[in-house]
């Protein structure tokens, strides 16, 4: 036991030890001669840069706003992914006849890369949040639906039985059973879908929009404003991180048993 | 193969308490199973009678692969005879419902639901009045010696408590027949042990009807009122066995039950009787 903790506190140590040599690194080469700051700038330059635009915005737009434009975008397209691609894929992996419907189709077009279609997305929706949602709705749909379906075939059988040797219905066993037995499965592919709809959001906002953290970088990038693009790219990690977080959290809230078993 | 004509249980025990003790529960006629096809066809079961009466604690013993699970599975509805007729209550068997209920090899209690939520599943889907399900669940906790751990998570449960709120869940339904699945396959001796005295009290108390798969010669006799031996593929009624040596836990105050010198001689005859093929 006390080894393990020791080992735990050394990758703890490891882990941080890492961010300290990049910073270092990051400060020792702007410090250099002959180094634009348009190429790197130093960490007090993007310092600045952030509490400039958490004061002042970016764009005439509050950093609030560009940060609440993309989430509004992302969490939109993921309850609508949410509350759709889980009947559905519970529905195809129950019923094999409702699957040869569905199936084919997400099978088809989940390989293809979401900014492909984007621009028919953009053609027939316009440029604003509509298409956005759309195309992250699709990019998030896919792996949910799927996670549900491989969650169906997974589950215990004795579970069903047992469920029906004690009167349950066919409803009951798919609301009672099914569903909170596939929740874990569930969940994984929920995570799966907001890391991809994520990314695929800034490579939109990248491609055609007015705001969004996306849509910062990008254009600061027009301007050759270097430390808005760090500041914009640090920002996109770290929320990135805290909405896995936050899944994490959720999880071990509702999903409680997982890994007990 | 053996008469078997309908017989009555232990009279002294079961006198004026059971007048219905005759009533016929489940009837296998010349039930067999086969599974596959062609080359690879394999017989389960082969004309498999036998006939169960309410009140009755059967014990099936046999080696491994000798089909005692697709008999039980057959019973339960989970699956069909090839061959054969299988009637519960005077009915062709359709599927499984509660009436018929089933503890498995494993205990299936679903993770997300707390002990009493598990126990409770059952009374609470068929929509049982909700003071009559907390009374039963009550005396069911108390029965099977979980009062104290009717909010735990399942994962917090040892082995042989995870097998006896399986039990506990089939209870509160109050089924005419339970099938067991070689319940105590996975625990440890001791453990075995009381779950076995467990078994035993609540059959007796509850009247139950209980039809147990088991691989333990011992187990058998100590809790049948009859036990079937079955042959090796396919599997066969080869012997039905009456007993009696389960109530006599009742009249012993260590509730083991005593095992006299016939205990032995029907050891040593059924042993062979499973070794023989």
């Amino acid at each position: 036991m006390k080894r393990q903790k020791m080992d735990t506190h050394l990758e703890r140590a490891l882990t941080l030890g890492t961010w300290v040599v990049i910073l270092l690194v990051w400060v020792a080469a702007t410090r250099s001669e002959g180094l634009s700051s348009h190429i790197l700038p130093s960490p007090q330059q993007v310092w600045r840069a952030l509490v400039q635009i958490m004061q002042e915005g970016y764009n005439q737009i509050s950093l609030w706003q560009h940060l609440g434009d993309s989430f509004i975008r992302l969490f939109g397209s993921l309850f609508l992914a949410i509350i759709t691609a889980i009947p559905l894929g519970l529905l195809s992996g129950f019923f094999p006849k409702f699957r040869a419907i569905i199936d084919s189709l997400v099978q088809f077009y989940r390989p293809i890369p979401p900014l492909a279609y984007y621009a028919l997305l953009i053609l027939w929706m316009g440029i604003e949040d509509g298409s956005k949602i759309t195309l992250l709705y699709l990019a998030a749909f896919a792996p949910v639906y799927i996670a549900c379906v491989a969650a169906v075939s997974s589950i215990n059988r004795d579970y069903v039985l047992s469920a029906q040797s004690l009167g349950a219905s066919q409803k009951d066993v798919f609301m009672k059973i099914i569903l909170p037995a596939a929740m874990p499965d569930i969940f994984t592919g929920v995570r799966t879908a907001s890391g991809f709809a994520y990314t695929t959001l800034v490579a939109a906002e990248m491609t055609a929009a007015t705001s969004g953290i996306g849509w910062m970088v990008i254009d600061a990038s027009r301007y050759l404003k270097s430390d808005v693009m760090f500041v914009g790219i640090i920002l996109m990690g770290i929320t990135g991180l805290l909405m896995d977080g936050l899944f994490i959290l959720l999880e071990r809230k509702f999903i409680f048993w997982k890994g007990n078993e | 193969m053996m008469d078997l004509s309908i017989h009555n249980l232990s009279k002294e025990f079961w006198e004026g308490k059971h007048m219905d003790e005759k009533q016929q529960l489940i009837n296998l006629k010349n039930v067999s199973m086969i599974f596959g096809e062609g080359s690879q066809q394999t017989t389960a079961l082969e004309n498999i009678d036998l006939k169960v009466n309410k009140g009755e604690f059967i014990c099936v013993l046999g080696p491994s692969g000798c089909g005692k699970s697709t008999l039980l599975k057959i019973i339960a509805g989970y699956q069909f005879p090839t061959k054969g007729e299988a009637v519960f209550q005077d009915r062709p068997i359709e599927g499984p419902d509660w009436h018929k209920a089933v503890v498995f090899q494993s205990p299936t209690l679903y993770p997300w639901l707390t002990v009493e939520q598990n126990i409770t599943f059952g009374p609470r889907i068929r929509g049982v009045e909700r003071e009559v399900i907390q009374e039963k669940t009550e005396h069911i906790l108390e029965q099977i010696g979980l009062s104290q751990d009717a909010g735990k998570n399942i994962f917090e449960l040892s082995g042989g408590m995870k097998q006896r709120v399986a039990l506990a869940r089939v209870l509160a339904n109050e089924p005419e027949l339970i099938l067991m699945d070689e319940p105590l396959g996975a625990l440890d001796a001791l453990t075995r042990l009381n779950m076995q005295g467990l078994i035993r009290n609540v059959w007796k108390e509850n009247g139950n009807t209980v039809l147990m798969i088991t691989h333990d010669v011992d187990e058998a006799m100590a809790l049948g009122t009859r036990v079937i031996v079955m042959s090796k593929q396919p599997g066969r009624i080869l012997q039905e066995i009456e007993m009696d040596y389960t109530y006599s836990a009742f009249r012993s105050d260590t509730h083991r039950i005593e095992m006299d010198k016939n205990y032995l001689k029907t050891k040593d005859e059924i042993l062979d009787l499973i070794s023989l093929d």
